[in-house]
């Protein structure tokens, strides 16, 4: 694979991937994003690739996204609203962005016969019940007045849209199920746990958390999952749907104190409850953890880091 | 990292050719930065009635300069568009005027594209493309006039030297630098939103409103008339052309007045009245181009035929007739 698009590629995951594709024999990176959460500080380290393109516009801007994608080999399909603070905050525009978007990537990859791999989330289980969340368990979602659910829909309808193309023989699509990634330059002004609580342990803030703190994430090295992205593509997993995450759990309580320890940082927990922050339309699932086994038995890679790891990296690449 | 943008920035965006081009390239997807000076050379309704059809584009956005001036030259500087090609459509036309005032067409035709050319080589703009025209050739007789050959040493108006002027202007400063610099140059281009001044639309106006229609001559000399759409995707082909170079964009299929005045009144039904006048001085009997270099280079041809151009033209006269109505059709 010589040439790669990128959508979203100036956000948190696109600009590592870009990073470690550049290193490999690929001729040319076509980045799409329309800086609304990626960040240009992210691309800057590209300043000086000729392998980086750059087409600072939303994917449904694009006009001709046909002709943009022709001679392409290979499509990570990236740009969404993301973390669920975001998407609270601009309801119907993540929305669309998620639908709309991702349809019009769809039709250019099916055009120029590019095979594409869609980011979807941990969110489209909901509240899930079954004990370990296995690819083919059964999604729990709220209904339609709990907003926060708009998101885990809309990319349900993205994972929906492949499939069926795919069924169709029409398009090659790759789904992976994002769990609470996390690394470098991830930002905190999304909602997103960790960048949040080191942001205010480094200055010695009170750490915020919503509910009782007993609900527990599983938090996912970034360079692990860029590296499972290029894996499956290397693969051809076409029609496969991947969950990508870690096992280990935390509770955002041990979280916030395993931060403040790892910072030495002064800063004082306090709790308030979801309502407060997000009105009542918000419900958090109580725990979030995948069951990773296809992704590692298809691949034969497993997670490199435990989550003291995973921290005091950030941590001491944020001192940087 | 390179940045990929689709700017475009057109001069005279108000203008004949120029709104047809900038309206293609927004439906294209292309951002077109539209200039234009909007001034009173020709009614300014005209200019206004054309980018309001272009307004309310979010591909779009108008800015009014004077490019002989200098400091509209720094204001388009300051927008830092980042735009990789620039079609400098702004010019002053008309060949019998040109003698009148010279000094104004040297402004607006010679020292705009100094300044035109000056940007490009300052903010790196890759492809200048610069319009020019066939009156640059003077009469061909039955000859067809190749690009780099059969260009006079003296343009036959002072339009052609002005014009001509230009073209060497542009390349002399560009010469060496990043900025290519293509050159169509057309040859009696006509269509909807045309100018005044420009024969079919006056032999139109005059059928229509059952007024006298005026030849100059006996209306025997024959025209090499370009559709506008066939202008404008020539001109869109001479984008992507990745050297410098000069091309007719025109008709072989040459029309005599007459000729024209005849398919008005079949497509009217309205009989003319002609009144034949003395030649304008240095008015070319007739000017044809050799097309093999684009046809070769761009694969282009004109494909309208004189019938269904001027059909469209008088459709698009009568949608507007209010304000076309009431233009000034002789020459000032």
């Amino acid at each position: 694979m010589k040439k790669i698009i990128i959508t979203g590629g100036a956000g948190f995951i696109g600009s590592h991937l870009i990073e470690k594709l550049i290193k490999t024999e690929v001729e040319e990176i076509l980045v799409i994003d329309d800086l609304s959460t990626g960040k240009s500080a992210n691309l800057s380290k590209f300043n000086d690739s000729n392998k980086v393109k750059f087409i600072n516009k939303k994917v449904e801007d694009v006009q001709n996204l046909d002709e943009t994608f022709e001679g392409y080999d290979f499509c990570y399909h990236l740009a969404a609203g993301v973390g669920v603070q975001y998407i609270m905050e601009n309801l119907s525009k993540s929305l669309l962005t998620n639908i709309l978007a991702t349809h019009e990537v769809f039709e250019a990859c099916k055009k120029n016969n590019i095979p594409v791999l869609v980011t979807s989330t941990s969110e489209v289980y909901g509240v899930s019940e079954d004990k370990e969340w296995t690819e083919e368990s059964r999604s729990l979602i709220g209904p339609t007045t709990k907003l926060r659910w708009s998101y885990a829909a809309s990319k349900m309808i993205d994972e929906f849209l492949a499939l069926s193309e795919y069924e169709e023989g029409k398009l090659n699509p790759i789904i992976v199920r994002l769990f609470n990634i996390i690394g470098p330059n991830q930002l905190s002004e999304y909602g997103m746990v960790v960048p949040k609580f080191i942001d205010a342990a480094l200055n010695n803030n009170d750490i915020i958390i919503h509910g009782d703190g007993s609900q527990s994430r599983s938090f996912t090295w970034v360079d692990d999952v860029t590296s499972y992205f290029i894996k499956l593509a290397e693969m051809k997993a076409y029609g496969e749907v991947f969950n990508i995450g870690q096992t280990q759990e935390i509770t955002i309580k041990d979280l916030a104190e395993l931060v403040i320890k790892t910072c030495n940082s002064e800063s004082q927990i306090n709790y308030i409850k979801h309502e407060e922050v997000f009105g009542n339309k918000f419900e958090d699932p109580t725990r979030r953890t995948p069951n990773i086994d296809k992704i590692v038995n298809f691949t034969g890679m497993t997670p490199t880091k435990d989550i003291n790891s995973m921290i005091k990296e950030i941590v001491a690449h944020k001192k940087k | 990292m390179i940045v990929v943008n689709n700017k475009v920035i057109i001069s005279g965006s108000a203008g004949f050719i120029g709104f047809h081009l900038a309206k293609k390239l927004i439906n294209m997807g292309f951002e077109v930065i539209g200039v234009d000076s909007l001034n009173d050379a020709y009614d300014v309704r005209l200019k206004n009635l054309r980018l309001s059809q272009l307004s309310n584009n979010k591909n779009y956005e108008f800015h009014e300069l004077n490019l002989s001036n200098p400091n509209s030259i720094s204001q388009l500087q300051t927008l830092n568009t980042q735009a990789q090609t620039f079609y400098h459509m702004a010019a002053r036309a008309g060949v019998r005027q040109s003698f009148l005032e010279p000094y104004g067409y040297v402004l607006d035709n010679t020292v705009a594209t100094t300044n035109v050319a000056n940007f490009c080589k300052v903010t790196g703009v890759s492809s200048l493309i610069l319009a020019s025209t066939s009156s640059i050739y003077g009469d061909s007789g039955e000859n067809l006039m190749r690009e780099n050959k059969d260009e006079r040493i003296q343009p036959p108006s002072v339009y052609a030297s002005t014009k001509l002027s230009g073209e060497i202007l542009a390349k002399t400063i560009l010469d060496e630098s990043d900025t290519k610099v293509l050159i169509p140059r057309f040859f009696t281009v006509y269509g909807p939103y045309g100018r005044p001044d420009m024969s079919i639309l006056r032999f139109i106006h005059w059928i229509i409103n059952r007024e006298e229609v005026q030849v100059f001559g006996n209306g025997e000399q024959r025209r090499s008339f370009t559709y506008v759409d066939d202008v404008v995707a020539a001109l869109v082909k001479v984008m992507n052309h990745n050297s410098s170079d000069t091309f007719n964009i025109g008709s072989n299929n040459t029309v005599s007045l007459n000729r024209v005045i005849e398919i008005i009144e079949e497509s009217t039904d309205i009989k003319s009245i002609v009144v034949n006048k003395e030649r304008a001085i240095k008015d070319p009997d007739v000017v044809k181009p050799d097309l093999s270099h684009i046809k070769q280079t761009l694969d282009w041809e004109p494909t309208t035929l004189i019938d269904q151009g001027v059909q469209k033209t008088v459709e698009w006269y009568l949608e507007n007739i209010e304000l076309l109505k009431s233009l000034n059709y002789i020459n000032k």
